[in-house]
């Protein structure tokens, strides 16, 4: 296959692109930690093992939903952005549970997807 | 309020526009690094590479007063950029002891990489 299609390559930015706007509305949902960012982050997880899986022999439709969905609803940089601001604050259990919740719920949720 | 409305789907477009891109660029880093130096390394090096370098870019950019800017470059670009699906995916093809060395280094990276960029651009508006 043909990795730098133009059709995949829109493809991947569409839905990165619909999938960053998820993300962004649930961001406005934080208290104690950003609970948002973590559903999408976990939700996201299960998009890309259960597409990897259920999707294995189609190539194009696996990058659409893991690259461009699951990789624009989900994100790194917010968590570490969290995790830097809650400390420069002093916060100690904020940022420890936000990242030992990031970790297990994400594993799992990507677990669950590859055995669906 | 017509303007205030107008201004959130403003926000939208930018947000759609910039993670499209950021997910895109990482696309890209992926293909290029499968095609330079083979899909074993192209499993782990493009996530080392966007969550590290969109989390030193988001630190950057959250000190900026443009609400705009933040918002395309921020909230679309660093996080369409950045994944944690990807990473937790790539968690399954390892060994629980790499797993465990993985799962530290990228945090850890991440973290220093946001805190690096946060105190840069403290530095560079300082300076100017």
């Amino acid at each position: 296959m043909n990795y730098l299609d133009p059709l995949l390559l829109l493809a991947v930015f569409t839905a990165a692109g619909v999938g960053s706007i998820f993300r962004y509305v649930l961001s406005n949902w934080s208290g104690f930690i950003p609970w948002g960012i973590l559903t999408g982050n976990t939700f996201a997880s299960f998009i890309a093992g259960y597409a990897s899986v259920a999707f294995a022999g189609n190539n194009e439709l696996v990058i659409w939903l893991v690259v461009g969905l699951a990789g624009g609803l989900s994100t790194f940089s917010s968590w570490a952005a969290a995790t830097v601001q809650m400390s420069s604050k002093g916060r100690i259990y904020g940022p420890v549970l936000y990242t030992l919740l990031t970790l297990v719920l994400c594993s799992t949720a990507t677990y669950i997807g590859l055995i669906t | 309020m017509t303007f205030l409305t107008q201004m959130k789907i403003n926000n939208y477009a930018l947000v759609f526009l910039g993670g499209g891109l950021g997910a895109l660029t990482r696309y890209l880093i992926t293909v290029l690094t499968e095609e330079q130096l083979g899909s074993a390394i192209a499993s782990s090096l493009p996530l080392y590479i966007a969550n590290i370098s969109g989390a030193l870019l988001l630190g950057i950019i959250n000190a900026s007063n443009s609400e705009k800017t933040r918002t395309f470059w921020g909230a679309g670009f660093a996080g369409g950029y950045t994944t944690m699906s990807g990473v937790a995916l790539f968690l399954y093809t390892l060994s629980p002891l790499m797993v465990l060395q993985t799962a530290t280094l990228m945090f850890g990276l991440g973290f220093i990489a946001y805190a690096a960029g946060s105190n840069l651009a403290r530095v560079l508006r300082k300076s100017n």
